[in-house]
């Protein structure tokens, strides 16, 4: 019968239609989360994006364009659905709004409440797309290395589940941004982009300028003259008439947090000062004016932002601020005028890889009264050398990299553990030589299971996971969510790959945080010596079918909308259990707590009849090839020890094992290598003492 | 390079218009041409109304389709693309041929076959520079409408690398349109913002419909007091897409020094259609006042206003 329901399952999963992904919302509902003033404009079609206006004295404004993630970024979730978050992003790139319009995630669904999920995308209002934001993780909070970065708080145990938010949030701004906001094609805003330190040698001003770590821009008194000709303020400045080939301007820039640049022009002193003051991911640049025009003007105040010097990068406007130094020293053989240092927030989006210039303001005025003012614009572009800069991929794309890397020490620990389990029951022999010694590894190794790999690194395998295969599967056919959670793929690389060599018992048995926990609760509750209820196997026999059912029911549900796949997967107490560890509502405590209670006087009950998941490792346990635990030829004929020692009934009279309901506990081993108890040679040594003795 | 949607004119009128006539008023809101649409219609039932309002932005989203060079996959950028165009739409043809016309009576001071040196003023603003004037002179060598074919065949450039940029007069045909449309389904009041404006009927307060101009220099303010708009209106300013921070280098380039016009900041012209209105006011920026007056006299239009570089304003008539 589990042959006819695996195949009944997958024609359904080919036959059903594909998981919905097209936005939800309608003009009527979009006219209620933005509400008068502000007015709905007609969507648009590529990418579907709904223009926000307000309409001030009636002629209206552009203040944002909302859409939905799910239009533009479906990264499936952890129930195999993509999360769907309505953002509203506004013309400069700046996130007004996000909330969440529909998610299943199951950590939020019913564990941590929705409270937590609103919480942490309220905290996307205020950001913006220039800077790259990360999620920290709930414990370290803080933003880590800084940068155009910003960190917002990560939800605990759910850590994974934000990622993919996030994640969501962030593409799908990026498609709308590079779409509608002239985004430069090529740069990703949530680029890092960082100098390399160890990219310096010492250069003396000439080779700095050669090399253009320094440029010079000197506009000729004709060529500024130019540019207000056909004014009315052409021809007002008499020198530059009088020598129209000599230098109207003399100006350097460079760009300092490259050691290159910074340290030859700073000195040793000056570089670590500055690197002080841009802490944080800060930019500076330096702006030498000498020559007849003063960049700055004589009411240009310390620590202020500059009058006539703009910098422009791809077209935007970027922020500069005078840092204040007073006296700047630079090398012999720069020229004498005056030199600040203009800094530029880590905020602002500027790439220090990219081509950049400043723009200065040359302004002449005419007349006393109402002085008339003309100005025209000189410019200073500024090419960045390659070879000076780190451009590190975003967080974003490598997430799932990054979660690996923050989780090695765990992840290591679990693999050593995985690697000891596997090599211990290889050598099955070795192993129960011991008794007393087995009895004891397994009693701490449960305990590593239920307390490590169930609690600690949260990696007990469900059924929810194929569920969201499934889903995925018939939908998007994104399986990287999987990637999100390394300790669950550990487990099931391991109990997978167990599965074909040993059957479904080695995750049954060793690594399933439940089953540990009913197994403890059985040692802790032996001294009670309370009465085993033992089924009959025909009873038996039956109650194993229950769970295909339970398992055609969990997958089947997996393509109905989600609220009945989420009931179906509630037959799991594995969430109250061991997500959180009991701290939930009665209802779901009592049937937890109810099961491994049962399991004291009913062996393991959920495991062998009811277990969802179980079922699933069964079918596919059938690949199993080797039948490797120990056995003799004497065993069923007649002996039956084994079979009847068997706490879960998986030895048959003829004493075969029954490996779909073996659960790889090794008691038959240990009794297999025990000369004591083993029937077969108890007798052989009796008949060997009886031929040496008299 | 970005082009900054600002629209220059602006629909001053009491919002909500009380609808004293008995009639409803709705509003569309969008964005088309790279800056934003409005189209406002009265009428006494509001299913007409609002059938009429989404079959004008449908004509609205089809000329677009057709003519936005912001649309990468409109025919119009297609021909910039490939040099050639094959069944082009009648809307290109008609705007081809209305753009002719004002070529021919401009003796080619209107020429939307300047793309080759808005691209390169684009290009060179994106860096913070200006283009050279050896550039500018090369790409002066490609603009030339006589060199734009039109045959049984299609469209097709002469010379490889024009460019056709039908800013000048687009917004004003798809004004036209949308007019149309709205017409055809039965409303008699309308105030259509396609960039630039047309307008049908009256108010819903059975006042004439008026449109201010916003002074290019002062963001908020506006150039003397509203026009009172039966027909078309159009305008033509420095600050909608500057090349350079001043403003003296702009989307209006003089196709024959490949520079924007000196004298203007603002010109604002009064037509009975919106396409003649948006060619005439582009191509009055480039000849200058004096003779944007006759120009749009011989087309049966007139300049409503202009504003000097300087800020001095003049509202003939």
């Amino acid at each position: 019968m589990p042959r006819l329901l695996a195949r009944g399952l997958i024609l359904l999963v080919l036959l059903l239609p594909h998981a919905p992904r097209a936005g939800t919302l309608d003009r009527a509902a979009m006219e209620r989360l933005f509400p008068a003033p502000l007015v709905v404009g007609e969507k648009e079609a590529s990418p579907p994006v709904w223009p926000i206006f307000r309409t001030a004295m009636t002629s209206p404004e552009l203040v944002a364009y909302a859409f939905e993630s799910a239009d533009l970024a479906p990264i499936p979730g952890f129930s195999g659905v993509p999360p769907n978050l309505l953002v509203a992003l506004g013309p400069d790139g700046s996130y007004l709004d996000v909330r969440v319009l529909s998610h299943h995630e199951p950590v939020f669904l019913e564990g941590l409440g929705e409270e937590p999920l609103h919480r942490f995308v309220a905290q996307y209002a205020g950001l913006g797309l220039r800077q790259s934001v990360k999620v920290g993780s709930a414990t370290t909070g803080a933003s880590r290395g800084g940068s155009a970065a910003a960190t917002i708080d990560g939800v605990a145990k759910a850590t994974a589940s934000v990622r993919i938010i996030n994640e969501s949030v962030l593409a799908a701004a990026l498609a709308v941004a590079r779409a509608k906001l002239g985004f430069a094609a090529g740069r990703d805003p949530g680029l890092r982009v960082t100098p390399r330190e160890d990219a310096f040698e010492p250069l003396p001003w000439p080779e700095l300028l050669r090399r253009g770590l320094v440029r010079r821009v000197a506009p000729s008194n004709a060529e500024v003259e130019r540019g207000f000709a056909g004014t009315s303020v052409a021809g007002m400045d008499a020198a530059a008439l009088a020598a129209p080939e000599a230098a109207f301007a003399e100006i350097h820039i460079a760009y300092l947090n490259t050691p290159v640049t910074g340290r030859n022009l700073l000195g040793e002193a000056g570089w670590r000062a500055l690197q002080r003051d841009l802490e944080g991911g800060h930019h500076a640049i330096l702006l030498l004016s000498s020559g007849r025009w003063d960049a700055l003007g004589e009411d240009f105040v310390r620590g202020a932002v500059p009058d006539r010097v703009a910098l422009i990068q791809d077209g935007l406007p970027i922020g500069l601020r005078d840092i204040g130094l007073e006296r700047i020293a630079l090398p012999p053989g720069a020229p004498e005028g005056r030199a600040t240092i203009l800094r530029i927030g880590a905020q602002a989006g500027l790439d220090p890889s990219q081509p950049w210039a400043l723009e200065l303001k040359v302004t002449r005025e005419r007349g006393q009264i109402f002085p008339e003012r003309v100005s025209q614009v000189l410019a200073a572009a500024y090419e960045p050398q390659p070879g000076l800069f780190l451009r590190e991929a975003p967080d974003a794309a490598g997430g799932w990299r990054a979660l690996a890397a923050e989780r090695a020490a765990e992840l290591g620990l679990l693999a050593a553990a995985l690697a000891l389990l596997l090599v211990a029951l290889a050598r099955q022999r070795w192993l129960t030589a011991s008794p007393r010694g087995f009895a004891l590894f397994r009693a701490g190794f449960l305990l590593f299971t239920l307390g490590v790999i169930g609690w600690q690194a949260q990696a007990q395998l469900s059924v929810v996971t194929l569920a969201g295969l499934v889903r995925a599967a018939a939908g998007t056919g994104d399986l990287s969510f999987l990637l999100y959670d390394p300790a669950s793929l550990l487990l099931w690389g391991v109990t997978l790959a167990t599965l074909v060599a040993w059957g479904r018992g080695t995750f049954c048995g060793w690594l399933c945080p439940f089953g540990a926990l009913q197994e403890l609760a059985r040692q802790a509750a032996a001294p009670l010596r309370l009465r085993q209820v033992r089924v009959p196997p025909r009873w038996d026999a039956r109650l194993r079918r229950v769970k295909y059912l339970a398992l055609a029911l969990v997958l089947g549900s997996a393509l109905l909308p989600a609220p009945w796949a989420e009931a179906a997967a509630e037959l799991e107490p594995f969430k109250t259990a061991i997500t959180l560890g009991f701290d939930r509502s009665w209802p779901f405590v009592l049937y937890a707590g109810g099961l491994v209670v049962a399991n004291l006087v009913l062996h393991k009950a959920f495991c062998r009849w009811l277990c969802p998941l179980g079922a699933a490792l069964v079918l596919g346990g059938r690949l199993r090839v080797p039948d490797w635990l120990a056995r003799r030829e004497a065993c069923g004929s007649p002996c039956q020890l084994c079979r009847v020692r068997c706490d879960y009934g998986a030895i048959r009279r003829d004493g075969g094992i029954d490996y779909d309901a073996c659960f790889q506990c090794m008691d038959c081993v240990v009794i297999h290598n025990d000369r004591r108890q083993c029937v077969p040679l108890v007798l052989a040594d009796r008949r060997a003492a009886r031929g040496r003795g008299a | 390079m970005r082009r900054r949607s600002l629209g220059l004119a602006v629909g001053l009128l009491a919002w909500p218009a009380r609808a004293e006539r008995g009639l409803v008023e709705a509003r569309r809101l969008g964005l088309a041409f790279g800056t934003t649409f409005s189209i406002r219609a009265l009428h006494a039932e509001a299913r007409v109304l609002q059938a009429a309002l989404d079959a004008a932005v449908a004509e609205l989203r089809s000329v677009q389709a057709v003519l936005s060079l912001f649309d990468p996959d409109s025919q119009l950028s297609r021909l910039n693309r490939e040099g050639m165009l094959r069944r082009p739409d009648p809307v290109l043809l008609a705007v081809l041929a209305e753009a002719r016309a004002l070529w021919a009576a401009t003796a080619g001071a209107f020429d939307p076959t300047i793309q080759p040196l808005w691209r390169l003023w684009a290009e060179a603003s994106a860096r913070g520079a200006r283009p050279s004037e050896a550039a500018l002179a090369e790409a002066r060598a490609l603009v030339d409408f006589a060199a734009v074919e039109a045959d049984a065949d299609g469209l097709r450039f002469r010379r490889a690398g024009m460019g056709l940029t039908l800013n000048g007069i687009a917004q004003g045909h798809a004004a036209d349109r949308v007019a149309a449309v709205l017409r055809a389904a039965g409303i008699a009041d309308a105030l259509v913002d396609a960039g630039e404006f047309a307008a049908l009927g009256r108010r819903g307060d059975s006042a004439p419909w008026q449109v201010g101009i916003r002074d290019p220099r002062r963001g908020t303010g506006l150039v003397g007091s509203p026009v009172t708009l039966e027909g078309c209106l159009a305008v033509s300013g420095d600050d909608e897409c500057a090349f350079t921070a001043d403003r003296s280098e702009h989307h209006i380039l003089d196709p024959r020094t490949g520079h924007s016009p000196r004298d203007l900041a603002l010109l604002a012209v009064r037509a009975p259609r919106a396409a003649l209105a948006d060619g005439l006011s582009t191509a009055g920026f480039v000849v200058g006042p004096a003779r944007a007056e006759a120009l749009a006299a011989r087309f049966g239009a007139s300049v409503e206003a202009w504003v000097t570089k300087d800020g001095a304003v003049r509202r003939p008539g």
